[in-house]
């Protein structure tokens, strides 16, 4: 097996469009600098007898009305067009580019507004009428007709570069380079300009070859080049009127500008396809395809009976094999998991099993449903099944469902096609369904929008949707993964329920064993694409006996690693961070101006202390405020103004984001949820994990940054050799490895980690919070551990808070609270734990 | 939805003063004389006072736009210099050239654009993609003047099907102006309904990589019947802000082609005006020019309210 870092295969060389753009464009620039010393006949020169000739050896393209050369003309005027659509798009990249910098990252939304508008002014000067508007006051030339052009490009790339620059904004990167002391301004130069450029680049190959057309369009009306300067345009307008005698006078110029265009359009679009990710190769776990044969262990004693049965199902992405020989067998009423960590090939199988494996997947094997063999090529074959015998919800309910109809006429489509009803009584079925699934009308409106709801609501709108079809198995694909705890435990017990009532067979995948223990009775273990355990009574986590399956089981065991208790906790003089009547509204809405005109509360009156070698948790359910604090307490935001006074002190000294100095700064860091967008994905590790070093008081040469690095990544298990790799490299887990290396650089006090854990899958999140738990110990570091699972806050901290709607509704030590919790906010939280970790 | 409107139409309003500060400073004011520039450098200095006493020039310019814009708010657009009409005849004769065959052309973009792009954008790869993406590619290249210089040329000289230009008015009956404004909607339409159809293609085929269409086909629907009933209306988003967009660049393609074609609109009218220098002429053109496609950008607004009713609620 390689090495999950290593870089894909690279594809085989061909000839792609961005090579024969390059060529055109490159032929026809060179003709345009070949002109400027020779012609074949000088451009100008006229030769009356000689007029309206055909294209001949003596003039290889004709000659036009005055007998002059068309293969010269056009060679002289190739310089003129190329610069008027070089300096146009020039125009717009200078004017547009910084003024969408500006209307993104000012952060008084009035000047976004007024340049939002402003481009909108300009936009509504199409480059044809502009140059009217010019040529009528100040006369035609081909400088007019450039300016034309360039002042409608301006609003172009503003657009281009505020949306762009806003997309960008929101990156965790961007939140650690403020972290690290950088100011607005360079962040947007040094993070945001480089990351936008590839999007920059590619609109200008779009503007260029639109420049070329409004350039000779525009000549052609008079308003561009004025004789004797040569114009593809105007030899078109020349040619007019001797369209019927001469018509090789029409088609060559316009044939060259075509040419040219389309040269200037392939290479933009062979750069899309470089940039655009959805073209990028995903390097994908790899089979050795003699493993197949060894992993029939599961699939010769399978009831004649079963509902549906899968054997030796083989899938393959170009050269990756997905999955590899797959058996199993699911009888009516089951209750089936398939456990395995990310990338082991469980959504490929679900929905290999479903037949709706994107295009690109090949699929082999053998599949049965009541006996009856389904043929794994024909989507016909298996959509009759669908929504009726095997119904599916997935991971991300929100993505699921259309965003512009209303939930219960999804669920009435569905219906309708299991059942072929009508659809008033579609609509009627749908109504019950949602009420059986909690969504009773006074809840949720049946037409409401997926948007307006939460994801617990959209998950038990596709769960509606599902069973409305009476299917005989639901397979639900990690249903509970993007969900809080306690929204978790919900969704569980409703799929209980509905399975019992319908007597519904369940086929479960999760990542997370102790959540798969308390729903099924027998368990699958995947790993690279196999399955490698089985288990088939319960308790199902003792009878697994692979290496894969113990690994999975001790990730469930959440053992107690706190470090040690700092002494002397009482001592007010070991305080290292206090933080007292914070409160956070947001603006839901602005005016027109950029008034705020709605206010949402998220953070109310909290306070907190951190003891010097302390680890305090913070907990609640998403929106409880838990991300807010953070930027607060890192001074990323400022509080709001209230009748307390809201005051941060860092050892002493006061908060505020206003002025952070970098002494200060460097005393707090932070390590975000999101590991995939936490690092700028053009820069180096060492590059990234070395950002905060500016930070510190002394320059440090090149030589002892490089030390550094190497001290962190090591300090973090990672080998400091990796430091030279780009980030995409990195696994998930890796990543966070190197979150943690970044956060450490600057030697700080405490670190905030904001549901650090929470987007690794089990066994990866174990290995984070043992790494993270050793070096609070060693280092005597002070820790802020935001979590919605308690079970981890549990494992590691000392102390716990407990957030509800932006308010703290319980503090205290974390054993205290385990065992008494106060507050019916905590006791929801204790009850999503799943059993078997609860009890010990 | 109602504030959504008035904000929407206050935006308009704001960019039609803007614009119309625009044009007045850039005819009236930074060239200097609006007299001189209209009369020449040879005139008399007699000459040159006479007109300014006609048109008001020795007012200064605050009073004199004011008196452009409240006028033209009272339906007086003033008298063309050249022409000796009020200018708002003027326009509106033209403006029933202009505007049916900038609608005219949109229809054949729409007509064209979106059956095409969703063809190609569901078959990803397959040879109905392959051979509409290569037309496409030399469509979106293509100069909309010149592709009518070739249409007179097939249709006109070779085969005689058709006269070579001209517009003999709406009143031979609507089916004779629909048929002499074929060719040129025509070859305004294409290299347009060329970028359209890419957008559609490429908004179709970011649709069908959602979640909610694999959603759609575990109920059972084929993905063809996913597309259409769940993809198309998605992917309508983008191609309706393209589709906003190319109103007014058919606006601005119909001044090249009312040139081509010799139709009587208002392009023509504008190049003819530029020609003789008639600066109220001109001003007023170009504010309706910026009118047409402000009104447009609006429409679209209302549009994408339409399709996507997240737009519809009252504050989000």
């Amino acid at each position: 097996m390689t090495a999950p870092y290593a870089s894909p295969p690279r594809p085989r060389k061909r000839i792609t469009g961005l090579f024969i753009g390059g060529m055109i464009v490159s032929m026809i620039t060179l003709a345009g600098l070949i002109s400027f010393i020779w012609t074949p006949v000088d451009p100008g020169i006229m030769d009356i007898s000689n007029r309206m000739q055909p294209p001949s050896m003596g003039a290889w393209l004709g000659t036009d009305h005055f007998g002059r050369d068309i293969l010269s003309q056009i060679m002289a005027a190739t310089p003129v067009t190329l610069a008027v659509a070089m300096i146009s798009v020039m125009i717009g990249i200078i004017g547009g580019v910084p003024l969408g910098l500006v209307a993104a990252f000012n952060h008084k939304p009035v000047w976004d507004h007024v340049l939002t508008r402003g481009g909108d002014v300009l936009f509504a000067f199409p480059a044809v009428i502009m140059a009217m508007l010019l040529t009528a006051g100040f006369g035609a030339g081909i400088s007019i007709a450039m300016l034309a052009i360039g002042l409608f490009n301006i609003p172009v790339f503003l657009r281009m570069t505020r949306a762009s620059a806003m997309q960008q904004r929101h990156m965790t990167y961007i939140q650690s380079a403020r972290l690290a002391g950088k100011s607005m301004p360079r962040i947007a130069v040094e993070h945001i300009l480089p990351n936008i450029a590839p999007v920059l680049i590619l609109q200008a190959t779009i503007q260029f070859s639109l420049a070329i057309l409004a350039e000779s369009g525009l000549s052609y009306l008079g308003l561009g080049a004025q004789p004797p300067v040569p114009s593809w345009g105007r030899m078109l307008a020349d040619s007019q009127t001797m369209i019927g005698l001469a018509p090789h006078m029409a088609i060559v110029p316009g044939l060259t500008i075509m040419l040219t265009v389309i040269g200037v359009n392939l290479i933009g679009e062979g750069l899309r396809q470089r940039i655009d990710p959805n073209h990028a190769v995903v390097p994908a776990a790899h089979i050795a395809e003699t493993d197949i044969a060894e992993n029939n262990n599961f699939k010769n004693n399978q009831p004649p009976t079963a509902l549906i049965t899968v054997q030796n199902i083989s899938v393959r992405r170009h050269d990756n094999m997905l999955l590899s020989a797959i058996s199993l067998s699911i009888n009516a009423g089951d209750r089936i998991g398939l456990i395995g960590a990310s990338g082991a090939g469980k959504s490929v199988l679900s929905l290999a099993m479903m037949g709706l494996l994107p295009p690109d997947f090949h699929v082999t094997g053998q599949m049965h449903i009541h006996g009856n063999d389904i043929d794994l090529a024909n989507d016909a074959a298996m959509r009759d099944h669908r929504g009726k015998t095997v119904a599916m919800i997935f991971q991300d309910p929100r993505l699921a469902l259309n965003p512009v109809q209303g939930v219960a006429a999804q669920i009435a489509e569905a219906a309708q096609l299991a059942h072929g009803i009508s659809g008033q009584d579609a609509h009627h079925m749908a109504l019950d369904s949602l009420s059986r699934v909690g969504l009773t009308p006074d809840i949720i409106s049946p037409d409401s929008l997926p948007d307006m709801l939460s994801g617990g609501q959209c998950q038990r709108v596709m769960i509606a949707m599902a069973i409305i079809g009476k299917p005989q198995l639901l397979i639900a694909d990690e249903p509970t993964t993007s969900l809080d705890t306690v929204t978790q435990n919900e969704i569980l017990k409703l799929l209980n329920r509905l399975a019992d009532e319908d007597n519904m067979a369940l086929l479960m995948i999760s990542h997370d064993l102790a959540v798969l223990a308390q729903m099924v009775e027998q368990i699958y273990v995947m790993d690279q694409g196999q399955i490698v355990d089985y288990a088939a009574t319960q308790p199902v986590n003792q009878l697994l006996t692979h290496s894969v399956s113990q690994k999975l089981l001790a990730a469930t065991h959440m053992d107690q690693h706190r470090p040690p208790r700092p002494s002397g906790q009482n001592d007010n003089s070991d305080i290292i961070l206090s933080a007292s009547h914070l409160s956070r509204t947001y603006a839901t809405g602005h005016s027109m101006l950029g008034k705020a005109h709605a206010q949402k509360p998220v953070l109310r009156d909290i306070s907190l202390t951190l003891a010097q070698g302390e680890c305090l948790g913070l907990v609640g359910a998403s929106g409880a405020g838990k991300s807010t604090l953070t930027r607060l307490l890192l001074g990323l935001e400022k509080p709001d103004y209230a009748a307390d006074p809201a005051m941060i002190t860092l050892a002493g000294d006061a908060v505020t984001p206003d002025h952070m100095p970098p002494a200060m700064r460097r005393r707090i860091q932070a390590v975000f949820q999101d590991p995939y967008s936490a690092f700028n994905p053009r820069h180096s590790v060492r590059r990234i994990i070395a950002e905060p070093l500016w930070l510190m008081p002394e320059r440090l040469t090149e030589n002892a940054i490089t030390d550094k690095v190497a001290k962190a990544l090591q300090s973090v298990g990672l080998d400091p050799d990796m430091m030279h790799r780009h980030i995409h490299a990195f696994s998930g887990g890796q990543r966070q490895r190197i979150a943690i290396a970044r956060a450490l650089i600057t030697a700080p006090d405490v670190i905030l980690f904001d549901e650090p854990t929470s987007s690794l899958d089990t066994l990866i999140r174990q290995q984070i919070l043992t790494l993270i738990t050793d070096l609070v110990a060693e280092r005597n570091l002070s820790v802020i551990f935001i979590s919605h699972d308690l079970a981890v806050i549990r494992a590691i901290c000392h102390r716990v808070m407990v957030l509800e709607h932006g308010q703290c509704v319980e503090m205290g030590e974390t054993d205290a609270i385990f065992q008494n919790p106060q507050h019916a906010a905590t006791r929801a939280l204790l009850d999503a734990i799943p059993d078997q970790i609860r009890t010990g | 939805m109602a504030g959504f409107i008035l904000r929407r139409l206050g935006v308009l309003i704001l960019t039609l003063f803007i614009a119309s500060v625009v044009i007045f400073a850039l005819l009236e004011i930074i060239p200097g004389d609006p007299a001189l520039t209209m009369l020449g450098i040879n005139a008399t200095p007699e000459t040159i006072a006479a007109l300014r006493n006609e048109l008001g020039l020795n007012a200064n310019a605050l009073p004199r736009y004011l008196a452009w814009i409240s006028g033209m708010l009272h339906g007086d657009f003033g008298l063309s210099y050249t022409y000796r009409t009020p200018v708002a005849e003027l326009l509106a004769e033209r403006m029933m050239v202009t505007l049916p065959l900038a609608i005219y052309a949109l229809i054949f973009t729409v007509l064209i654009a979106l059956p095409f792009g969703f063809l190609a954008g569901a078959r990803e790869g397959r040879w109905h993609d392959r051979i509409i993406l290569f037309f496409s590619q030399i469509g979106i290249a293509l100069p909309n003047f010149w592709f009518a210089l070739m249409l007179i040329m097939i249709f006109a000289i070779q085969l005689g099907w058709v006269s070579a230009g001209g517009f003999s008015g709406w009143h031979h009956g609507w089916i004779n102006g629909i048929a002499e404004l074929t060719l040129p909607a025509i070859a305004l339409a294409i290299p347009q309904a060329t970028i359209l159809l890419r957008v559609m293609r490429s908004a179709l085929i970011e649709t069908a990589r959602q979640d909610y269409i694999r959603t759609a086909r575990a109920k059972g629907l084929s993905r063809d019947q996913a597309l259409w009933r769940h993809g198309w209306i998605n992917a309508l988003i983008p191609v309706v802000t393209i589709m906003g967009m190319q109103f007014s660049f058919l606006i601005a393609g119909a001044i090249i082609i009312e040139n081509v074609f010799s139709l009587p609109g208002l392009g023509r009218l504008m190049v003819q005006a530029i020609g003789q220098r008639d600066i109220i002429l001109i001003e007023t053109i170009i504010l309706m020019m910026v009118l047409i496609v402000v009104t447009v950008t609006f429409i679209t607004d209302l549009v994408y309210a339409i399709i996507d009713p997240r737009l519809r609620r009252p504050t989000s």
